[in-house]
């Protein structure tokens, strides 16, 4: 049986999706997988400390590799490349691995042939025990291309291992934006949860998150973080679920307690209290939880 | 001088300062490179009135002239172009990434390359200076290409002094905005989270040898040090903003905390110089 999925998503960032992804975990007895689909700065691993990580490179599309020896610095590889990944400087061709998405147009056009394909690493796909089961999560190297991949090739592994240990929950922490990572992190998934927090932005990112949902035929519900900073634009964001016919899965306060205990490395069910419990009550009568 | 305000971890105070920046040098050009979700023009009070698409190359086949030799199909790296042996191949546009190989390998010039809306540039002006933001259309991923034309169009606007607001993360869309400045801001907070980011976009900075210096942003939540960070890279805090629930419920209200907040308007001023001591 294939497993539920619930992913954490917010549009913008540091709304708490990586805090709240934690809560949930430690709020639901039933066995599950957790994965940190935020592969550009990852922080699930932060909070819940994984044990015996194992790890094993990612390779992303084959880029471009430059033979310096062969090579006249005519410019025809940089004058076809539409990714400004590749440049001559100093007489010789040069790859700019960050921004080469492998279309191999250059290959074609080098009167020389002195460029071919070469694999190239781009990140670390890592798994470790929790206290809550095992965490799936992963790093892309530094100004990287390819996260939206690295992602699928995560949620691919996690939903793997859940299959095959017959887990039936996987809990997803998503990134932020609305671009091929998060499209990735959310396809197919069962459940996306928009943590939304009350401000002006924030309200504006979430529009955009819940197009996306709607785009990729994902149910979700909209829950509100620290929502007493602004009790008027919590209202706001309310109105507008309302209008928009978006469920609304319930709010919590701000609490200094939470965020300090976050910042020594602690889950703060216990600072959270009740709200949260309610928030993770109203996301498994959705449907979607145990 | 153009700066870009970038950070590793999403919601560490990236708009409000560079929105603070903007607001205390006026004549600043204003640039929101956070294109999957910009929220610059919100902080700064800016209706942008003039919105240009940002097209993208996308294959199309014109059949008339396909001889179906399949060469478009085999060159393509994305798997964008199925063809079956025999017969007409068939492009699947969100798998195209506008690269043009396809239309380069083919012998008859059936495969051609059309434009497809990817997003917009959206421009307007704040205090007498120009403001451009960046969108990328939701359900699109040609990020970069959206932040490269939003950049091509603040280089037509000849103005010297940027302020660039990056998206969170240490991808590539943060390097395309990166790649366009004289200097990078990193906005932190002193969490483990804040901190795990930091070292993210700081080892991107590096890769790329700009110049950066680091605002501590929420001072008080946490209290991790970053003197480990800064020695490993070589850089230094330009500033640091304490947490206040008032700033936070000024931002909640849409209005920047340069004009809501004595303490970081002082801060902020202070921080140009030390920018300009630091960069210039």
């Amino acid at each position: 049986m294939s497993p539920r999925e619930i992913v954490v998503v917010s549009g913008k960032g540091g709304t708490g999706k990586t805090t709240l992804t934690a809560c949930f975990a430690a709020l639901t007895e039933e066995p599950k997988i957790l994965a940190d689909a935020d592969v550009d700065a990852p922080n699930l691993g932060i909070l819940l400390s994984p044990a015996g990580t194992e790890e094993r490179p990612f390779f992303g599309m084959e880029i471009a590799s430059v033979d310096t020896s062969r090579c006249t610095g005519c410019g025809a590889c940089e004058e076809f490349c539409r990714f400004r990944a590749i440049a001559v400087r100093n007489g010789k061709a040069a790859v700019d691995s960050g921004f080469c998405e492998g279309c191999g147009g250059c290959l074609f056009v080098c009167p020389e042939g002195c460029i071919s394909k070469e694999k190239f690493q781009r990140g670390v796909l890592r798994r470790g025990e929790t206290r809550f089961g095992p965490l799936w999560h992963a790093r892309l190297a530094p100004g990287g291309e390819n996260s939206g991949m690295l992602v699928a090739l995560l949620r691919k592994e996690a939903r793997r291992e859940a299959e095959e240990r017959g887990i039936s929950l996987l809990l997803t922490d998503g990134p932020p934006g609305v671009g091929c990572p998060v499209i990735s992190s959310m396809t197919g998934a069962t459940f996306a949860v928009l943590v939304s927090e009350p401000s002006r932005s924030a309200l504006s990112d979430l529009g955009r998150v819940a197009s996306l949902c709607r785009m990729l035929s994902v149910p979700f519900g909209v829950a509100v973080n620290r929502w007493d900073l602004s009790g008027e634009t919590t209202e706001e964001i309310k109105n507008a679920c309302g209008e928009k016919s978006w469920p609304f899965l319930g709010a919590i306060p701000f609490s200094e307690r939470a965020a300090r205990a976050v910042s020594e490395g602690r889950v703060p069910v216990g600072e959270m209290g009740e709200p949260l419990i309610e928030l993770w009550r109203s996301i498994v009568e959705r449907g979607c939880g145990v | 001088m153009r700066i870009a305000v970038a950070s590793g971890k999403g919601g560490a105070g990236k708009t409000s300062i560079a929105a603070s920046l903007v607001l205390s040098k006026p004549g600043t050009l204003a640039m929101d490179l956070d294109v999957e979700e910009p929220n610059l023009a919100i902080l700064l009070g800016v209706s942008p009135d003039d919105v240009q698409p940002v097209h993208q190359p996308v294959a199309f086949l014109e059949p008339t002239s396909c001889s179906s030799c399949g060469r478009c199909a085999r060159a393509c790296a994305y798997g964008a172009i199925a063809w079956f042996g025999s017969g007409l191949p068939v492009v699947n546009e969100s798998l195209c990434h506008g690269c043009g190989v396809c239309s380069l390998v083919c012998p008859t010039g059936a495969m051609r390359e059309g434009n497809r809306v990817v997003g917009e540039v959206r421009c307007g002006s704040v205090g007498g200076a120009p403001f451009i933001e960046g969108r990328l259309q939701v359900g699109g991923v040609s990020t970069v290409r959206v932040i490269e034309d939003t950049i091509h169009r603040g280089e037509m606007m000849n103005v010297p002094d940027w302020i660039m607001d990056a998206s969170p993360g240490t991808s590539c869309p943060v390097a395309a905005a990166l790649r366009a400045a004289d200097a990078a801001i990193l906005a932190a907070e002193p969490t483990p989270f804040g901190l795990s980011d930091l070292e993210g976009v700081l080892e991107v900075v590096a890769d790329m040898k700009l110049p950066a210096g680091i605002v501590v942003n929420k001072t008080g939540i946490g209290d991790r040090s970053l003197d480990g960070l800064c020695a490993r890279f070589s850089v230094e805090v330009l500033a640091r903003y304490p947490f206040s629930r008032s700033v936070a419920e000024s931002g909640a209200r849409g209005i920047c905390p340069y004009l809501a907040d004595a303490t970081w308007r002082w801060k902020t001023d202070t921080l140009w110089r030390s920018i300009e001591r630091r960069f210039s």
